[in-house]
């Protein structure tokens, strides 16, 4: 059974205009010791889909489908069962180091506090627990850490503290929202090696959410590419990146600086995506899609599956014979 | 190929921060960097390196504790906080974040007709020219009358860059013009900036972290480490060819997106505190490749094969080597 069992999920927020839909539909697993990578611009409902396995959704946010973590219903609990998993089964490491940490206590304090509520043990435990998942990030002098403050680590030192403490009541499942992107490509290459040990060590389930496909590469088992709260396409992460089938991952993977171009500007993909609550009937991607022709829009994409467990949501399929067309060539 | 044209050049420019402890904090150290007519130059580094410090005392707005800028002959350096001397004027910087660079508070209109008006021309024919440049960034004319809070980062960063442009500048500084955008927006501005680059004949100084972006659109580059120079080239160069181990370090630790599942390789090591740099070589602490004199040597920036680089193991000590042999 898989760890993380997401079904038809569906999260809609209030808005002034009523409720609109910011994740629609969706559904993936998760094995234990898997990292499923989450890629999308902005708006496309990565952050909120991570939020709702957290339940720290807005208010009057309403969530339909399913989601089964460890067996467990997590849509529909209440306040009072959140707090036994939040933190404790499913922990979250949030984008920007700066503003997770509080700036005005001690690392020690940030550290413990759900510990001992979580796990029931002593301060004295909590303490020597403290200092082992700090060596275990790598902080160098972890009693020192202990007794500092947030302002006085670096951005990277900063977010190898916010990875121990989601990691302090052993979790079975990791959040990471963005957290390199706000660092430097060097201090960033450290976070990728050490989340990637912690999964091999501590059997640690991650899903990745960000914009870069360099950073999902280096470091998935397997892809989700959102746009406008769906899925367009999903599958091994190597199969995507090499084989894109939907136009808006080829898009996204054009958009990215080539090295080996002469061409000094950058392609981008035209246009923006459809403001939240106005996605169309069909797919959401037609007007700004090159490929797109009369029948993309108005009725539903339905999805086509490909070899291992590849999945996509485009009618036309522009791609549809790379792979032979590179076999034969 | 035309020889090229120094528009704006550093002569061993030293920035220092004195800080409320009195501790003085020496942020870039002997840099010399020359940028050409109509060429765009990359500089990157790390955090703290003292990219954005070198941009800001290049345009004129930090005091330099050593060394000399000159923009077109003239020197360059800060007069007082309301006068810039007529010269400079075509020496303008564009700030990475949009959304403090400009003021809440005034109509977009009022913040792009400032400088025109300030130097002459009248409010009538600043207005016209700010509407033009304004559908030149791609907004439309009606953004004059609009404010800040109306406008996502992108469109900001598109107001700040024609504003930038309103007393038609020769050189641009950009400091870090595209990292507090989003991921679409990034390629947008940036693509923006080369496209007015090239169109009106500027030279352009890209500040930025993000070595892939600097690698496509810069002519050269240049690889700043701990307030030094550790590298100067032809992007081409640096990234097919990296003489310092520190550039090696930087363009390793970008992941790829090619689907292979390798991890970019991590440099151990934060940057050490500039207050107290490491004595010899700035890098020789996380440097992979590091030899006991490089601890205690410094480097110079030194012409090595025809490739301008800060290491010994380049420079001095091969020489030193080749000369023993001979």
């Amino acid at each position: 059974m898989a760890l993380l069992e997401v079904n038809n999920l569906s999260v809609q927020l209030q808005t002034k205009t009523g409720f609109a839909t910011a994740v629609d539909r969706l559904s993936f697993t998760l094995d234990t010791g898997e990292i499923l990578g989450i890629a999308g611009e902005s708006g496309s409902g990565k952050t909120m889909s991570a939020l709702t396995l957290l339940g720290l959704l807005p208010q009057h946010a309403k969530v339909t489908g399913s989601a089964k973590f460890d067996g467990q219903e997590l849509v529909g609990m209440t306040n009072k069962q959140w707090q036994q998993i939040r933190g404790k089964n499913i922990a979250m490491v949030f984008q920007d180091p700066m503003t997770s940490l509080h700036p005005m206590l001690s690392i020690k304090t940030q550290m413990t506090e759900h510990m001992i509520t979580h796990l029931g043990i002593t301060e004295k435990q909590a303490l020597v627990d403290a200092e082992e998942l700090l060596i275990d990030v790598r902080i160098p002098d972890p009693k020192k850490a202990l007794s500092s403050y947030a302002s006085q680590f670096s951005g990277g030192m900063r977010q190898r503290i916010c990875i121990a403490m989601a990691l302090a009541c052993k979790p079975k499942l990791l959040l990471a929202d963005e957290p390199s992107t706000a660092l430097d490509v060097t201090v960033q290459a450290g976070i990728l090696t050490l989340l990637n040990r912690l999964r091999e060590e501590h059997h640690l389930s991650i899903i990745f959410i960000t914009h870069d496909l360099g950073v999902l590469s280096s470091i998935t088992d397997k892809l989700l590419v959102l746009y406008a709260g769906r899925e367009v396409e999903s599958g091994l992460t190597s199969t995507i990146l090499q084989h894109p089938r939907h136009p808006y991952t080829q898009g996204l993977l054009d958009s990215l600086p080539q090295p080996d171009s002469k061409e000094k500007l950058l392609k981008s993909i035209a246009g923006f995506p459809p403001e939240l609550g106005k996605q169309p009937i069909g797919c959401a991607f037609a007007e700004r899609c090159k490929f797109a022709e009369p029948r993309c829009t108005g009725h539903e994409v339905q999805p086509t599956f490909a070899a291992d467990d590849h999945k996509f949501y485009c009618a036309v399929d522009p791609f549809a014979f790379t792979e032979s067309r590179e076999v034969g060539a | 190929m035309n020889e090229p044209q120094p528009i704006l050049t550093l002569n061993d420019v030293s920035v220092t921060y004195k800080r409320a402890d009195r501790t003085k904090l020496t942020a870039v150290v002997g840099v010399d960097l020359t940028l050409n007519r109509g060429e765009i130059l990359g500089l990157v580094g790390e955090s703290g390196c003292g990219k954005s410090t070198l941009g800001k005392a290049a345009v004129g707005i930090l005091p330099t504790s050593g060394g000399e800028i000159l923009f077109n002959g003239t020197p360059v350096a800060p007069l007082s906080r309301s006068v810039r001397s007529r010269e400079l004027l075509k020496l303008q910087l564009i700030f990475q974040d949009p959304y403090s660079s400009l003021n809440p508070r005034r109509k977009i209109g009022d913040q792009l007709i400032d400088g025109l008006v300030n130097y002459g021309v009248g409010a009538e024919e600043a207005r016209e020219n700010s509407a033009k440049l304004l559908e030149r960034v791609g907004l439309s004319r009606s953004t004059l009358t609009k404010y800040t809070h109306q406008f996502s980062g992108g469109q900001r960063q598109r107001i700040a860059i024609a504003r930038a442009l309103t007393l038609q500048p020769e050189v641009i500084i950009a400091d870090e013009p595209i990292s507090a955008l989003d991921a679409s927006a990034q390629a947008q501005v940036a693509n923006l900036l080369v496209e007015l680059v090239q169109e009106l004949g500027m030279s352009m100084i890209f500040i930025s972290h993000d070595l892939s972006v600097v690698r496509q659109i810069s002519d050269r580059t240049a690889v700043m480490y701990l307030g030094k120079m550790v590298e100067v080239a032809n992007t081409h160069e640096i990234w097919d060819d990296p003489r310092h181990p520190y550039t090696k370090a930087l363009i390793q630790a970008i992941p790829k997106p090619d689907g292979k599942g390798f991890l970019p390789l991590e440099l151990p090591g934060d940057v050490p505190d500039p207050r107290t740099p490491p004595s010899g070589c700035r890098f020789h602490t996380r440097c992979p490749i590091a030899i006991a004199e490089c601890s205690v040597l410094e480097p110079q920036m030194a012409l090595t094969n025809n490739r301008l680089s800060s290491c010994l193991l380049n420079n001095e000590l091969k020489e030193k080597r080749s000369e023993n042999v001979v």
